[in-house]
């Protein structure tokens, strides 16, 4: 039998400590495992959402308002916190036998209100955390694949290593292919626990597959979430066979139907998008350099991996094999300031960024430098509407600069690590001012839109 | 553990004549002014009983815990008040009040000192601890007894 619980007094001084000291020890007596959070001056001793998951019996000594939200469908009891203090012994073994308890359930616009506020942020924070290891161990193994040579990785070039093989592999291939199905799966979990990471999963795998990117993935990853939440609470089996629900039924239903909504629903518009605008560059003439540069930047970094950052590349490739150099280059350098902006924004401006985010901004120099874009996908994912405009801004300046001062490159990838390589870029330094340029703009722009930001350091 | 800092020994009264509640509550506040504690002896206690109006400190066995957080504290302090006739407190057990510990902290204190605060009350529901207190008869056994933890 786990316990857990919430003390709270008028003033957080003295009763606070002594209801919670009195539970838990007479819960120890009578063999019972007990964790009171107090909620004095300070709040201490928190309860984490496993500690409340899988506690049975939840005891509210509180003489002062405390919010309840987290206890949702919980067995409460609530006893006057005196009482707590005094008769510690009788109350717990009044919850154990179940006597004054009641499911807590809180009124429906509550609800709602506490969905909207933070409902969506969570699963988007769940999401990254899940997905954060993948790109920097995936990011930081690619780039050790490019320290034997910018197309050591690739069995076809002359230059093939093995490990160079190996690093690719693992980091590009496997971690890298995973990081979309890890951040809907994470997302997916958040919104509806364990049976959700199946569809939610499978969602972000398909998304990846139709080129939809992690936009795409996140729009999967919400239908997987809450179809499985829906289909958790409208299915009711008979007892005999409940195990069977959130292990076989629902996550059976939720992956087809969200499989299919992928499949034929998210990925059509996407298709038809990445057509569209292959079209509309391929119609476009490349004379007026800034202009171009300024749209290379902005789809580059639109949505990282997805149709629109799909469609640019490959369409500045095409343009390398009919000898045209210089809008490869603007598509490397808009490539490598997100990453590059958001690491330099994580040391001018910490306060602004959450620790993991201070981390991660870490691994983006490498990331970075190296032309791995996707090193800013978790800070794009937690917080889209500021930082996608930002990165939007820096890679649209430094493709600008690029393009506009003829900077060319005849590698389409590598990064920092192709600079040194003479003759590789054509303008070198107008190109490491573009760089500069893009990554100072990406990091003001978001520290400016993230001012209202204060975390402690 | 370190009780020092915040009971200071010239905030023990071991004799106290106080008959009534509120007597008791002016005769420990005063000291608490004496030694700096506190700026307004009467803006205090007025603020301890407003704390006693939401439920009674007498946490019984003879105990109570006055206590404020109070604009007219200047620092964390302790003050422990035995007193030589029992006074009626309306305690959870209803029994008389013999042993007063009050207490005192400044508006907004977010310090190691309610670290230590927390720390004692938890105490509290401790028999030997309150046997020992209750036992105590000088300030050196009385601090001797909050000293160790």
């Amino acid at each position: 039998m786990k316990i857990v619980g919430v003390s709270a007094c008028p003033t957080g001084i003295a009763h606070t400590y002594m209801a919670a000291e009195a539970l838990e020890k007479c819960g120890r007596e009578l063999g019972y495992e007990v964790k009171i959070e107090t909620q004095g001056i300070e709040i201490e001793n928190i309860l984490t959402p496993q500690e409340i998951e899988e506690a049975d019996i939840v005891i509210i000594a509180c003489a002062k308002n405390v919010d309840l939200t987290r206890f949702e469908g919980k067995r409460v009891i609530e006893v006057p916190i005196d009482k707590a203090v005094k008769n510690a012994r009788q109350i717990i073994m009044d919850a154990v036998e179940g006597k004054n308890m009641s499911i807590f359930h809180l009124a429906e616009e509550e609800k709602e209100q506490k969905n909207q506020q933070t409902g969506v942020y969570k699963h988007l924070m769940t999401g990254v955390n899940f997905m954060l290891p993948f790109v920097i161990a995936g990011g930081i193994l690619i780039a050790c694949s490019f320290m034997f040579g910018i197309h050591a990785g690739d069995p076809n070039d002359p230059s093939y290593n093995i490990l160079a093989g190996a690093f690719n592999k693992i980091g590009g291939e496997v971690a890298f292919g995973l990081m979309v199905p890890v951040l809907a799966a994470g997302v997916a979990y958040s919104i509806a626990g364990k049976p959700g990471i199946c569809s939610g999963m499978v969602a972000g795998m398909l998304a990846k597959s139709i080129g939809a990117g992690f936009i795409g993935g996140l729009i999967g990853a919400f239908i997987a979430g809450y179809l499985t939440l829906f289909l958790l609470k409208q299915i009711h089996l008979p007892k005999s066979i409940q195990s069977l629900k959130g292990l076989i039924i629902v996550p059976l239903l939720s992956t087809c139907i969200t499989g299919f909504i992928m499949i034929f629903i998210i990925g059509t518009p996407v298709k038809f998008l990445l057509d569209a605008l292959s079209t509309f560059l391929n119609n476009m003439g490349t004379t007026n350099g800034i202009w171009i540069g300024l749209l290379i930047g902005m789809m580059m970094a639109s949505d990282m991996g997805g149709p629109i950052n799909k469609a640019i590349s490959t369409f500045s490739i095409a343009l390398m094999s009919s000898g045209v150099y210089g809008p490869i280059a603007a598509c490397m350098v808009a490539g490598m300031t997100p990453p590059l902006g958001l690491a330099l924004a994580t040391v001018l401006f910490k306060k602004r960024f959450t620790v993991e985010e201070r981390e991660a901004g870490k691994s983006c120099w490498i990331l970075g430098l190296s032309y791995i874009t996707e090193g800013a996908i978790p800070f794009a994912v937690a917080d889209p509407f500021r930082v996608i405009p930002s990165l939007m801004a820096g890679s649209a300046i430094a493709a600008a600069i690029s393009l506009g001062s003829g900077c060319t490159s005849l590698a389409p990838h590598g990064g920092i690590w192709i600079l040194p390589i003479p003759n590789v870029i054509g303008n070198l330094p107008m190109y490491v001012l573009a760089l500069l340029a893009g990554s100072i703009v990406t990091c003001f722009c978001v520290a400016f839109l993230k001012r209202k930001n204060n975390y402690e350091l | 553990m370190d009780i020092s800092s915040i009971l200071d020994k010239k905030n023990i009264m071991l004799d106290m004549q106080s008959k009534q509640k509120s007597d008791a509550f002016m005769e420990l506040a005063q000291c608490f002014k004496k030694n700096n504690i506190i700026t307004d002896i009467n803006g205090y206690v007025n603020d301890v009983l407003k704390r006693e109006a939401e439920f009674s400190t007498g946490i019984g066995y003879g105990i109570a815990i006055p206590h404020a957080k109070s604009k007219y504290v200047k620092t964390t302090a302790i003050a422990v008040g035995k007193l030589a006739h029992n006074i009626v407190y309306d305690s959870i057990d209803n029994e008389p009040v013999r042993l007063l510990f009050m207490i005192a902290v400044p508006e907004n204190s977010n310090d190691a000192h309610l670290k230590i605060l927390n720390k004692l009350a938890r105490k509290f529901m401790d028999e030997n601890f309150r046997k020992n207190i209750l036992a105590a008869k000088n300030e050196d056994l009385i601090f001797e007894a909050l000293r160790i933890f």
